[in-house]
């Protein structure tokens, strides 16, 4: 047997440096007439006594062969573990999200941990919940400061603000209310490097007892900091909305000029960034919600505004080219 | 909407500490958005007032003067293209380094000494474009702006001399579009004195009544759309040039200077924000006004020119015989003013808002009468507006005679609205705890008149702000916030209460999905827009008539609402083509039908929104002919991740080609995703005995399917088969060209005990028998 054990091990010292990988494999493990295979065989069919002798001989020939073919196949090197570290890394590939969808994810789950709810509503919207419902009749004036797309269905058109959401979710979940919703708008507009007809929003709801314009104030407050950070100056303006009263605009100060005047902020040192308001009790009353009982507020951002302004880019419409070189950056 | 602020002066006595910049930013802050702050006269600066002393001819060209100027302190010698130079004229003069315009130039050019045809000039006699005044001084061509009428200091910076030195501010229309009351000079002034605790200087024209007791007869057909009426006739009428004065009003609010009749006209408009119209009186038939609704179908001349078709909804003025103007919005060809009229009537009216928007709408005419009239105005304002007019007419037209009896025919009551004010209500709405007196003193400016005792108050609203704008309480809390400040107004955080978290499953799933495929498979995602066009849609869809059309698509190409999302992928694939060779992309986006889905339209609930519903698509592209089962592969792992079963059926696959790379396509509706039975993840035995692994591998006719055969693997010993892994799967004609070649690792397994060798055998056996026999395999050694 010691015989045996050595030749074999001699053999396989010899072959190692004459054959490949594959043919020592099945000279030495191959499962019918490997040697080692066969000493394995031999070693099952021995008596006790033998077997305590013979085993971890026999074994250790089969680890040391295992060892020597795995190095042989995968190449392995030894090193002694230093490494240039100005090397560049290997590349690993991984997609990107839409910036859009990482702005939305964001202030989500933002506001998620805050309590509200997440909302989706209909992109395709009646009459009633885009305008009636949020106090813009067929004659207000307001429905020219949002030049819509209709469909060729009577009283159907495309959102022209996700505002509908705050009548839907406060028929369906009534108050206390908590909720934001981001999604796409569209509006019949000519498309230029700062506007396109399709865009997106992100509708904040909040109906309680006793919310008032001060706590308005701090979620609007929460939200320029959420998105400009704590250091950029913010003011608070009336604004029109008419489902709001009284309805506010919210500035922050130009990050690019710091308030001093330039293009983007059109000589003003502020740029406009939120519109908000105190929900209109008659806006209370088509949602369903007694407004004798419950007040509240909402506020509406552009994301595409926001989406541009953390990653940079000035044109509006890359965000819908879907060119490649422009999704990988992010 | 442009103020100017020495206009807002006439109104009200603002404290001198607050610069025009201030005043723009109070403006911001409590009432109305200022865009732009502008000086008119920093457009004229290096222009100056100055007097010709003498004209020659230019020795070397004859179109062309010498002129010899001074400015009262120096002369200086400028060549000249103005045919109407002569000396002792007053003429501004540009002198060295003023910027001008240049005819044919765009934006400002600044001035240089120069040499015309060898003789030197020193500057420029202007013409009224060269300075930008051409919208309020007429002059004939070649001509330069002779200001001698208006007897101007000789030296005076032009700007300075006009009374153009000024600040201009730009409102955003769009923040007072709930104020009628805010469209004109007296309105802004009124919130001024309220925001600068100045005092507003009310006019109050005197009646004047008329020489003669006729009226001029006004019939009222449709007094729902007319509350009020006032006309008077004017006599001895001069249509001239404007006075300095309105020209100058006409300025620095960016409007025409017309004549000195139609320019009052709009002078009380952007006063006191009364529209007014003057009508030529010799040319109404019988000197007579009728209201009435137009008829389907009757057409007329706007004075602008255009021709227009009417309705019935829309409303006219008219004569005896046919309309003369287009209510509120514009007057008709064939009453206007011209320069032989001697004889006006004077309509001051108040409109139905509704009635004129609805007409400026379908007709868009858009002028700065509808514009007032569809925010609703103060019916009473008609009247002061014509007694303004008329105490003004003395100064623009003097010989003027009121030639009638003042005719006010009134359809409407001043109902004083009053609005019941709680004093905890307002605190609880705004945040801020305002006592009654400061209630009281903060109204009170803007013509607010509050009573009661207490916490219990009533407020009175004035009547140019109950037109719609005023009438809740709410409304008056917007009041007191804003005068207060929204800045002012400390921020304090709600105490939110605790509840059950409401489960979105779709939000999850997506959320879950496009995490899944961007950061595990490696794609990137992209939003397409939500229309396709016809010739986008395939032949196939193209003959179904589902499609939600647009009536108004932004573009032929996007006129139809997507009922999926492949379209666009496709172009994205084309698109990115240019740049790649290998991607893949993915959208998760809505599709839209045109048959009712389960949305509800109203709050009835029984009318139903057009279906629309969420799906996933995505793509690979490259050259590899694995790219199905790559893509297959993803949507297995998706699955999985969802903890659902793959079902094969959800998905649309198809694949097709783009020059030489191959794109896969898959589509999957979501709605459908979230019915799927959840595949829970249940916990099995770690194996405590070794398997035993064999591989085979066989020939076969293309036509089988993978499915089948991997039935036919696992039925032969479904308890011990623990492990079918295709790892090869060969075409070609070594094998024959109907055939393909498979290979498996096939691995068994005993839960109980050690599988021994020679039952793997004896499987593997009649696996080969099976699959003779079933699929005549041929099995590769």
């Amino acid at each position: 047997m010691q015989e045996k054990l050595n030749q074999t091990e001699k053999d396989f010292k010899q072959d190692l440096t004459t054959k490949s990988g594959f043919d020592l494999k099945v000279k030495y493990l191959g499962r019918k007439n490997g040697l080692v295979t066969n000493l394995m065989k031999e070693l099952a069919t021995m008596n006790e006594a033998d077997k305590k002798q013979w085993g971890p001989e026999i074994n250790r020939l089969k680890k040391n062969v295992e060892e020597a073919l795995e190095k042989m196949t995968t190449g392995e090197k030894q090193t002694d573990g230093s490494f240039d570290e100005t090397l560049p890394g290997l590349e690993l590939q991984t997609g990107t999200l839409h910036p859009i969808t990482q702005i939305t994810q964001e202030l989500s789950n933002y506001f998620t941990a805050m309590g509200f709810m997440v909302l989706d509503g209909p992109e395709v919207e009646s009459e009633f919940f885009n305008f009636e419902a949020l106090n813009v009749p067929a004659w207000h004036p307001a429905r020219e400061m949002q030049d819509t797309i209709w469909t060729e269905q009577p009283g159907v058109l495309l959102r022209t603000q996700t505002s509908p959401v705050q009548i839907r979710s406060m028929l369906k979940y009534g108050a206390p209310l908590y909720a934001v919703a981001p999604g796409r708008v569209f509006r019949y507009e000519a498309t230029d490097n700062r506007h396109d007809h399709t865009f997106y929003q992100l509708e904040g709801l909040v109906v309680d007892e006793n919310i008032s314009v001060a706590n308005m104030n701090a979620f609007l407050k929460l939200l320029v900091e959420k998105i400009v950070g704590d250091k950029i100056k913010m003011r608070i303006r009336p604004g029109y909305f008419p489902f709001v009263e009284p309805g506010v605009e919210v500035d922050v100060e130009c990050a690019v000029c710091h308030g001093k005047g330039c293009g983007l902020c059109k000589g003003t040192g502020w740029v406009e960034s939120i519109g908000a308001g105190m929900v209109h009790p008659q806006v209370l009353a088509y949602g369903k919600i007694d407004p004798k009982k419950y007040s509240g507020f909402a506020f509406g951002v552009g994301l595409n505004r926001l989406a541009q302004l953390k990653f940079g880019f000035e044109d509006t419409r890359m965000i819908h080219q879907n060119d490649l070189r422009f999704l990988k950056q992010f | 909407m442009y103020l100017s602020l020495n206009w807002l002066k006439k109104h009200v006595d603002i404290p001198s500490k607050h610069t025009p910049e201030q005043i723009g930013e109070l403006l911001t802050l409590h009432t109305a958005e200022v865009e732009e702050i502008k000086n008119p006269a920093q457009s004229m600066l290096g222009v100056v007032v100055a007097q010709v002393l003498l004209v020659e001819k230019h020795p070397n060209a004859d179109r062309l003067v010498v002129a010899k100027l001074t400015d009262g302190k120096n002369e200086y010698q400028v060549v000249c293209g103005g045919v109407n130079v002569r000396s002792g004229m007053l003429v501004p003069l540009a002198k060295i380094g003023a910027q001008v315009k240049w005819h044919g130039e765009e934006g400002l050019i600044e001035l240089q000494e120069t040499e015309i045809r060898g003789i030197k000039s020193s500057g420029m006699i202007c013409s009224p474009q060269e300075i930008g005044l051409e919208r309020q001084f007429m002059v004939g061509e070649k001509e330069i702006l002779d200001l001698t009428p208006y007897g101007l200091k000789v030296g005076a910076g032009l700007g300075e001399a006009l009374g153009l030195d000024d600040a201009v501010y730009e409102i955003e229309n769009k923040t007072i579009t709930h104020r009628p009351d805010l469209w004109s000079h007296s309105g802004f002034a009124r919130e001024l004195a309220a925001l600068t605790d100045a005092k507003l200087k009310e006019a109050s024209p005197q009646k004047r009544l008329g020489a003669s007791p006729n009226k001029v007869s006004v019939g009222i057909k449709n007094k729902q759309a007319c509350p009020r009426y006032l006309a008077v006739k004017i006599d001895n009428i001069k249509v001239t040039e404007s006075p300095l004065w309105l020209k100058r009003a006409m300025a620095a609010t960016g409007n025409r200077s017309i004549n000195n009749i139609v320019d009052l006209t709009n002078f009380v408009m952007l006063d006191l924000g009364q529209p007014l119209h003057a009508f030529d009186a010799d040319k109404l038939a019988d000197q007579e006004i009728i209201v009435r609704q137009a008829k389907n179908g009757e057409a007329m001349k706007l004075l602008d020119g255009s021709e227009i078709k009417l309705e019935e909804t829309d409303l006219l003025i008219c004569d005896a015989q046919k309309p003369v103007a287009l209510a509120g919005i514009m007057g008709g060809g064939n009453s206007e003013i011209d320069e032989k009229t001697t004889s006006i009537i004077l309509e001051a009216a108040n409109f139905d808002a509704q009635t004129i928007r609805r007409t400026s709408l379908r007709l868009n005419l858009r002028t700065e009468a509808s514009m007032r009239f569809e925010k609703g105005q103060d019916p009473n304002l008609a009247e002061f507006g014509l007694l303004r007019f008329l105490e003004l007419l003395a100064e623009t037209a003097p010989g003027a005679q009121i030639a009638s009896q003042i005719t006010d025919i009134q359809n409407f009551k001043n109902h004083n609205l009053k609005i019941k004010l709680d004093q905890d209500y307002v605190r609880k709405k705004s945040g801020v705890d305002f006592a009654p007196a400061a209630i009281k003193s903060a109204l009170k400016p803007l013509g607010f008149a509050v009573s009661g005792s207490g916490k219990n108050l009533i407020v009175t609203v004035p009547t140019w702000r109950s037109t719609g704008d005023v009438s809740i309480p709410d409304d008056l809390v917007e009041e007191l916030t804003r005068l207060y400040g929204f800045n002012n107004i400390k921020p304090s955080l709600p105490t939110l209460q605790m509840r059950a978290p409401e489960q979105d499953r779709e939000r999850e799933l997506i959320e879950k999905i496009k995490e899944f495929l961007a950061l595990g498979a490696n794609m990137n995602e992209v939003l397409n827009y939500s229309f396709v066009g016809s010739e986008q849609v395939e032949v196939a869809e193209k003959n179904s008539t589902g499609f939600l059309k647009l009536k108004n698509p932004v573009s032929q190409e996007q006129a139809l609402l997507r009922q999926n999302l492949v379209s666009n992928l496709r172009k994205n694939v084309t698109d990115n083509l240019r740049f790649f060779d290998k991607f893949s992309l993915f959208e998760i986006g809505s599709v839209y039908f045109k048959e009712p889905g389960d949305i509800p339209a109203d709050n009835s609930g029984s009318a139903k929104l057009p279906r629309q519903e969420k799906h996933l698509a995505g793509v690979l592209v490259g050259n590899n002919n694995n790219l199905f089962l790559q893509a297959k592969g993803i949507l297995e792992s998706l699955f999985g991740r969802l903890g659902l079963a793959y079902r094969e059926n959800l998905i649309a696959y198809q694949s097709e080609t783009h020059g030489d790379k191959l794109a896969v396509f898959f589509e999957i509706n979501l709605k459908k995703l979230l019915e799927v039975d959840p595949k829970t993840k249940v916990f099995r035995d770690i194996p405590r005995f070794p398997g035993v692994e064999r591989d085979l591998a066989f020939i076969i006719s293309k036509e089988i399917k993978y499915a089948d055969l991997e039935q036919a693997l696992a039925s032969v010993a479904p308890g011990l088969t623990t492990r079918i892994e295709l790892f090869d799967i060969f075409e070609g004609n070594k094998i024959g060209a109907d055939k393909k070649s498979l290979a498996f690792h096939l691995e068994f397994r005993s839960p109980e005990r050690t599988l021994e060798a020679k039952e793997a055998d004896e499987i593997i056996a009649k696996i080969i028998e099976v699959l003779k026999q079933k699929f005549h395999a041929e099995i590769r050694k």
